[in-house]
């Protein structure tokens, strides 16, 4: 989500090497490769002078000597594109170079400069900006007088604010950077390293804000020699040849063809040039693939793993697989026969490190893992009803009705252009069939059970503070009494005192409601306080599970006691060393396809051999609940597990 | 053929040059959209839409379109600057007498002051319709509102 503002990093592999891109670039660069050849070697290519009259051959259809006719004095327009391409060349290179020429430095200088020069400066840029780019070219041509070079010298200025402004925001950019890393060592010496840092980051926006310009230049040259004010006749230009194809249209409608689709592919070619090279510099839109959605029947029940399911349950998962497909292909399971169950009015923690498959496990609860990833394997019995069998009209209703959702982030997770009660009333609107006046109502008593006024409901989420709009998403998630809520790192975006507050007010409602909780985070602290019971995932496996208090207090599974053994460090920057530590232990540690042995055995303190080749099954452990570690069966059979011994 | 004459005819002869600009810009406008929508659409909202069951085309027009649009009401004001210019020369195809006629007519004879006059008319518009933006932008985006 956030790494869409995160500039691309240069890739060692150019975005113009897919096939995609090369669909694009190629035909592009034939075009243009074409109209230089003919803009250099008009001389020879052209079979007749573009100038040479013949008026008994007026307005002549394409025949064997004329490919494309002649237009109303019999000139040859075969020719005449191609003398007219010379010009297309010559308008580009023209402008733009000055564009170029007059922005860059201007630009530079204003930002390096700053102050009076700059604020003047961008006053006259903006003032240039507001007024339509051809009337400004209109107004320069009538001070100088019309014709090509002329024309193009107005364009030349008119597009060189646009080169001002990037250069100016370079500079600008830069500046800080230089400034923040270096003046407080080497002082006198910035200027220059600011000098150096400024080229080597213009070069790539420079290189799309040119083939932008070149496009748009060919565009307003042909606008300007078709109103008469650019190039003058009898010169062939696109843009003239136009003009008069207009007024012959009623005589040879096929003149308007040629130049016409001339400019369309020329201006085409540049503009997608410009497309692929924006977006192989990090700065286009990337479109997430769509989902793969797998049909439900496709979806198995693991063999041999089955939970009977018990009258109290609010929710029964079994044999649940997740796969996931990487961008460089293949499909890896993010999720591995994992089960569990809620029962009703109970809480479960569902605790992981990042990439521990634990809000993979809530999204597939919601139908909404999203791209890239699918449900291969298993059942989740929704109080009897398996949601992956369901239609998606069917899981729609589910969805709203039984099961529901709370997000970590409350600054992202309230549309913003929805009021307070359009947001709690949205899923009463669709699933139920209250009038407008009782939702209302609704609304205003699911404000009160979460404390707040209800005066707030016809306001703005961005006018609430993170505890306030949390309160908001759990109204809205109580709308329509779920059976259960997953709750995704519920607190984890607020501040301590505020914490408290919502835990509480999730405690109440829990039990008022007689709701289950599906709670995923990553404070154990936290998961132990809310929750009945806790299961502890890595890389995808549930490796230990049980009641809250024996798992917090006397864990089973190493991976759970490294956890709980690391108490928190006074230092705080002790404490944040450890913790980027044990991310990046985790980070290397990923989820691999097909796999025997045990997933924790590459970061266990007491890995054994055993523990390579097999995968340790879910053991009883005292106390209640299980834990998937050989030891854990050592221990209670009473015998020390000699290897373990050596490790340890 | 003027608006006082006929309404019909004028409808008419309006309709082509109407198209002819409105195409262009209409595309530009819709890859503003298609970005946006791209954006928005990733959002921690929609997945929250989502969780509750809202069909997807209902997320689409109700809880992402609103928010897509706003981006792109920005861009409008810009749109129509540019509009203006091609009016210009939207006129010269069809035969319109129209500012752009003048201007041209204006630029062959060296008609300074006309000119003037027809900058500032131009200006004038284009200062309506940035302002007639910020008042939408004010409607659509409750984020620039003063609360
Ligand atoms: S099974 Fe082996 S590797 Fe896995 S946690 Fe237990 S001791 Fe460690």
């Amino acid at each position: 989500m956030t790494d869409t503002t995160v500039p691309a990093p240069r890739t060692p592999r150019p975005a113009w090497m897919k096939p995609a891109t090369l669909a694009v670039v190629v035909p592009s660069v034939a075009v243009l490769a074409t109209l230089v050849v003919c803009a250099l070697f008009a001389g020879w290519l052209a079979p007749y002078d573009p100038l040479s009259q013949n008026l008994i051959n007026a307005l002549q259809g394409p025949s064997a000597d004329h490919w494309l006719g002649t237009d109303d004095l019999g000139r040859d327009v075969l020719s005449r594109m191609i003398f007219g391409s010379r010009i297309a060349v010559i308008a580009a290179c023209e402008a733009t170079g000055l564009a170029v020429l007059i922005g860059v430095p201007v630009g530079l200088f204003i930002g390096y400069r700053g102050g009076w020069w700059d604020w003047i400066t961008m006053r006259i840029v903006e003032g240039i900006v507001s007024i339509p780019g051809i009337m400004v070219a209109i107004v320069i041509i009538a001070i100088l007088g019309t014709g090509l070079h002329r024309a193009m010298f107005a364009l030349g200025i008119l597009y060189s604010t646009a080169f001002l402004r990037l250069a100016r925001s370079i500079v600008l950019t830069e500046r800080e950077e230089v400034y923040v890393k270096f003046a407080r060592v080497i002082g006198a010496s910035s200027s220059r390293i600011l000098i150096r840092h400024i080229f080597l980051n213009i070069a790539p926006p420079l290189i799309v804000q040119v083939t932008l310009t070149v496009g748009a230049v060919l565009l307003a040259e042909a606008g300007l020699s078709f109103i008469g004010i650019g190039v003058q006749p009898p010169q062939a230009s696109w843009g003239t040849m136009l003009n008069t194809a207009a007024a012959y249209m009623e005589l040879n409608a096929f003149l308007a063809v040629p130049p016409g689709l001339a400019i369309v592919l020329t201006v085409l070619a540049v503009n997608l040039l410009g497309d692929v090279l924006r977006d192989s510099i990090g700065r286009g839109v990337r479109v997430p693939a769509s989902a793969p959605s797998k049909p439900a029947a496709q979806v198995r029940v693991a063999a041999g793993t089955s939970i009977a399911a018990r009258p109290d349950d609010a929710l029964l998962v079994e044999g649940l697989e997740v796969m996931v497909s990487p961008k460089d292909g293949g499909e890896v399971p993010v999720v591995t026969n994992m089960s569990f169950r809620i029962a009703r009015g109970e809480t479960l923690g569902l605790f992981g490190e990042s990439r521990s498959g634990k809000t993979v496990t809530g999204l597939g609860l919601m139908g909404s893992i999203g791209a890239g990833g699918w449900i291969t394997r298993g059942r989740m019995m929704l109080d009897g009803t398996d949601l992956l069998r369901l239609t998606p009209a069917q899981l729609e209703k589910a969805r709203g009705n039984d099961v529901a959702m709370v997000f970590q982030d409350p600054t992202t997770s309230l549309n913003p252009s929805m009021t307070v009660e359009q947001i709690i009333t949205e899923p009463m609107k669709v699933h139920s069939q209250m009038a407008r006046q009782e939702r209302r109502q609704k609304a205003a008593e699911l404000l009160r059970l979460v404390n707040l006024p209800e005066t707030h409901l016809p306001r703005y989420p961005n006018e609430f503070s993170g505890g306030q709009r949390q309160r908001i998403a759990i109204a809205a998630a109580l709308a329509l009494q779920p059976k259960l809520i997953v709750l995704d790192e519920p607190v984890s975006a607020l501040d301590v005192s505020t914490q408290n507050q919502i835990i509480n007010l999730l405690y109440e409602r829990r039990d008022a409601l007689g709701m289950s909780y599906l709670l995923i985070a990553y404070d154990l602290a936290l998961v132990h306080h809310i929750s009945d019971r806790i299961a502890v995932m890595y890389l995808g496996h549930i490796v230990e599970e049980g009641p809250a208090d024996r798992v917090y207090h006397r864990p089973a599974h190493p991976y759970t006691k490294a956890l709980l053994d690391a108490v928190p460090l006074l230092d705080p920057a002790r404490q944040r060393a450890r913790r980027s530590e044990r991310r990046a232990a985790a980070a290397d540690d990923l989820p691999r396809a097909a796999d025997a042995g045990c997933p924790y055995r590459n970061r266990c303190a007491f890995a054994m051999e055993r523990c390579h080749r097999h995968a340790p099954p879910a053991l009883p452990v005292d106390g209640g609940g299980t834990a998937q570690c050989f030891l854990v069966d050592a221990h209670r059979a009473g015998v020390s597990a000699p290897e373990a011994e050596v490790l340890v | 053929m003027p608006l006082s004459e006929s309404v019909i005819g004028w409808l008419h002869s309006i309709t082509l040059p109407a198209l002819a600009l409105g195409l262009s810009t209409s595309a530009a406008i819709a890859r503003q959209v298609r970005s946006a929508m791209v954006g928005v659409l990733q959002q921690d909202y929609i997945r929250a839409a989502r969780a509750q069951g809202l069909s997807a085309r209902r997320i689409i027009l109700k809880h992402a379109l609103k928010n897509a649009l706003v981006p792109v009401i920005t861009v409008l004001s810009f749109q129509v600057t540019i509009l203006l210019g091609g009016a210009l020369i939207v006129e010269q195809v069809f035969a319109i007498n129209g500012i752009g006629s003048l201007a041209i007519a204006a630029v062959r004879q060296q008609d300074i002051p006309m000119i003037q006059g027809i900058v500032l008319v131009l200006v004038l518009i284009v200062m309506a319709v940035q302002l007639v933006t910020d008042i939408l932008y004010g409607l659509i985006n409750p984020k620039a509102r003063p609360s």
